[in-house]
């Protein structure tokens, strides 16, 4: 395959079929210009669920869907003779054509051979390939060394499946050999039924808040599993959704310890990477809340919210950069700005004290003192900024980072390069204990969680 | 973008089959086109004389039923013989069930906690509701047609049932009562052989009562999470858990059905409703939402859940639709917490 120039303009499409719908991408870059980005739409095949193994995919349905495609990205892709092969428009300017197009199949796809069939079928000019665990790792491993990180965690919360991927930099007297050491952890369910009854394990209830009787319970989270929405408002039911993701990682660190306890404990430069629908559902800080404590975490890392699987999509453009076949892509274009999480050492006397005092500035906004207190979970969304934006603190009380137990915070978020858009510090006290109900748990997390 | 949720999807060509035993008599050749209301088989059974659900009438789990049973599949009974002997306290008492009426013993039900005792024999004429056409007639397969015909989504499926049973149960479809008011007790009919919607909500003494009197599937709306996973017998949900909000279109659409005869597939999730052709004649529009304004939606939300309602505008942001709901409220609601539908 020849390299790109990087010189030249170019648009690329990416469709990602995962958990039962379909994520599409156009990417362009004009380098020269500094105009790059990446739309992006996504289409729930759940409507059809009880469809997917008739003959659903046809050439009409392909059809179909680039046709509403062009109008929701205002731009020309397929040429529409129904009477032909489907031909993509090659690549003219912006908004016309396209350079190449990729499927991207999840290996754990619901009827994964009928859907690439059909896309075989549909048209020559698509480039297939399956998200397995070896195209995990290759990202994984390529984001490392792109990113200058040592430990990368890639956590995907769908409703079913559960997975963490790792990979960690192999140090040898202090020293990068150049190896990397990759796992997987997994947890599934293989049914509606299967999932809903997961509610009747005790220590799932043993996360729950909710006050809320045995049956309604029952009810609200197995219609949830049955139409699974992409939003949801209830309170309740959002309470049952975060004691079922921390259970779900709770259960997959309690069977896969050795894979996942280190992280973030034991390398400065840790990156996870959050991606699934029950994040989306959940939202950054309630996510962060479940594998925190179902993963039993500790350190600081970055975590990436990767709402839209971009990185899935992408990331394979942006780790080759000026060697990449299919479009170059900057990591503006491809990765989302960054939470950082801190999850310092506080003392167990230390309770309801300051143990961090920082303060945030940049040119464009004045300096803002924030303060932080032990016993308290407290997701800080930064003020949108255009100018770098500083971010200094002093851990106090002795409080002090993990692992190399500084106590100053120096940050500097750069828009478009480096951004940060929230800081998270956890500042509970150790060990986090749930229960013994939810009236329990209730008063617990409104003593915990500060999200203001 | 958005794809809408056919809750009726029509088959212009669906291939189904009508099982038939050595001892009916086909009435139909390959070939022959059926119309509306055309003998197809003409069967010789016998009525179910009284069924009993072995763990109401005695202290016995399902699972402990073939360790006492006294009698076998076939044999007749006289009424006042043992059927179930269970000793007690160690032998010192014994629990007996006897038959309440004289017949022959079907054992066909028991794995699920049914005991039937078949009455006499009748011989009965299967008819068409649908028009198709006979592709092949074999007592292996039975009678191989095919027609037109409508099918639903079964969103939950009773899990034991789907282990055990053949893929497909075929019968007639009959609704209990009007399918809006709550029924707690079934009438005299006799629901052998038939596939019964059960309407809006399902109480499960209803359920037990349905299935007591033969019913070869229960389909209902809603029920409770509970009392669906307590089921050992072929149930199927339409619309979810609890009791939730089913619409009167849905509702009408189903009630038209009665009488109709149908056909389950469990693989699938599925009921396909044998129709008349003319039914397929509507054109096919797009999966795909084009404009939001007009279409139907039905609430994912708790709130309301399963309620339909029409979008009757989109925020600037896409994120939130305006929908006048089917009870007259009108309200804000996240595009993630609807699922377009078409009826």
């Amino acid at each position: 395959m020849s390299k790109l120039s990087i010189l030249e303009k170019n648009a690329y499409l990416n469709i990602l079929v995962k958990n039962n719908g379909i994520w599409v991408y156009l990417a362009y870059s004009d380098l020269n210009a500094g105009r790059e980005y990446v739309l992006s739409d996504y289409t729930d095949l759940n409507a059809l669920r009880f469809l997917l193994d008739d003959n659903v995919f046809t050439k009409e349905f392909w059809f179909d869907y680039f046709d509403n495609l062009e109008k929701v990205f205002n731009w020309d892709i397929v040429d529409k003779d129904k009477s032909s092969l489907f031909t993509f428009r090659r690549f003219v300017q912006e908004g016309d054509g396209i350079s190449g197009v990729r499927v991207q199949i999840d290996d754990n796809q619901e009827y994964f051979s009928k859907v690439f069939d059909s896309l075989r079928d549909f048209s020559p000019d698509v480039s297939l390939r399956v998200v397995d665990d070896k195209y995990m790792y290759s990202i994984l491993a390529g984001l490392c060394d792109r990113m200058d990180c040592d430990d990368m965690m890639y956590v995907d919360m769908d409703t079913y499946d559960f997975s963490i991927f790792r990979v960690t930099k192999v140090y040898e007297k202090g020293r990068t050999i150049g190896e990397k050491l990759y796992t997987k952890s997994k947890m599934s369910w293989k049914d509606d039924v299967s999932l809903i009854d997961s509610l009747k394990d005790q220590r799932f209830r043993a996360f729950l808040s909710a006050e809320i009787s045995e049956r309604n319970l029952a009810n609200m989270w197995g219609n949830f599993v049955l139409d699974k929405p992409l939003t949801v408002k209830d309170p309740q039911l959002l309470d049952i959704i975060r004691g079922y993701a921390t259970i779900q990682n709770f259960s997959i660190y309690r069977d896969n310890k050795k894979k996942i306890e280190s992280f973030g404990r034991e390398y400065t430069k840790s990156t996870m990477i959050v991606s699934g629908s029950i994040p989306r559902v959940l939202g950054k800080s309630k996510t962060l809340l479940t594998l925190i404590d179902g993963l039993e975490m500790g350190g600081n890392f970055d975590c990436l919210f990767d709402w839209d699987s971009r990185i899935i999509a992408f990331g394979k453009s942006f780790i080759d950069a000026t060697n990449s076949t299919d479009i170059i892509l900057t990591k503006q274009a491809v990765l989302p700005p960054m939470t950082k999480v801190f999850i310092p050492y506080v003392k167990t006397k230390q309770r309801d004290k300051i143990v961090l005092a920082g303060d945030i500035e940049s040119v464009s906004i004045p300096k803002n003192d924030f303060y932080i207190l032990s016993s308290q979970y407290t997701y800080k969304t930064l003020p949108k900024h255009k100018d770098k934006l500083v971010i200094n603190g002093l851990f106090k009380n002795g409080a002090k980072q993990q692992p190399l137990g500084e106590t100053e915070l120096n940050l500097i978020s750069i828009p478009g390069s480096n951004e940060i858009e929230a800081l998270l510090f956890d500042c509970r006290i150790r060990p986090i204990i749930y229960g013994p109900d939810a009236y329990a748990n209730k008063l617990k997390l409104q003593a915990w969680i500060n999200d203001n | 973008m958005i794809i809408r949720h056919e809750l009726i999807t029509k088959y212009d060509s669906y291939q189904f089959k009508i099982p038939y035993g050595v001892r009916d008599k086909v009435l139909v050749k390959p070939g022959q086109v059926v119309s509306l209301g055309d003998e197809l088989v003409q069967r010789r059974d016998n009525s179910k004389a009284y069924s009993l659900f072995i763990p109401n009438q005695i202290d016995i789990t399902i699972k402990e039923i073939p360790q006492y049973l006294t009698c076998i599949n076939g044999e007749f009974v006289n009424e006042g013989d043992i059927l179930i002997e269970k000793p007690n306290k160690g032998g010192l008492t014994i629990a007996n069930l006897v038959a309440p009426v004289e017949g022959v013993v079907d054992l066909e039900r028991i794995e699920s906690g049914y005991l039937d005792i078949l009455g006499e024999e009748g011989e009965f004429v299967s008819k068409s509701t649908f028009s198709g056409v006979v592709d092949d007639v074999n007592l292996v397969d039975g009678i191989v047609l095919t027609s037109s015909a409508s099918a639903m989504d079964i969103k939950v499926l009773s899990k034991m049932y789907q282990k055990n049973e053949p893929e497909k149960v075929i019968g007639e479809f009959v609704v209990v009562g009007d399918g809006n008011s709550l029924q707690l007790r079934a009438d005299d009919t006799d629901y052998s052989n038939k596939i019964v919607f059960a309407g809006k909500y399902l109480h499960t003494a209803l359920l037990q009562d349905l299935f007591e009197r033969g019913a070869s599937f229960v389909l209902a709306y809603s029920m409770e999470y509970e009392d669906f996973r307590k089921q050992t017998l072929p149930l199927g949900l339409l619309g979810g858990f609890g009791e939730i909000s089913c619409s009167n279109s849905i509702m009408s659409l189903l009630v038209g059905r009665n009488g109709d005869l149908c056909s389950i597939d469990l693989d699938e999730s599925q009921i396909f409703f044998l129709s008349d052709r003319k039914e397929s004649a509507k054109r096919k529009e797009s999966s795909f939402v084009q404009n939001a304004v007009g279409s139907i939606v039905r609430s994912l939300s708790p709130a309301n859940y399963s309620m339909l309602g029409k979008v009757s505008g989109v925020e600037e942001d896409r994120a939130y639709i305006a929908v006048e709901w089917e009870n007259g409220s009108k309200g804000l609601i996240e595009i993630g917490a609807v699922e377009f539908v078409s009826l």
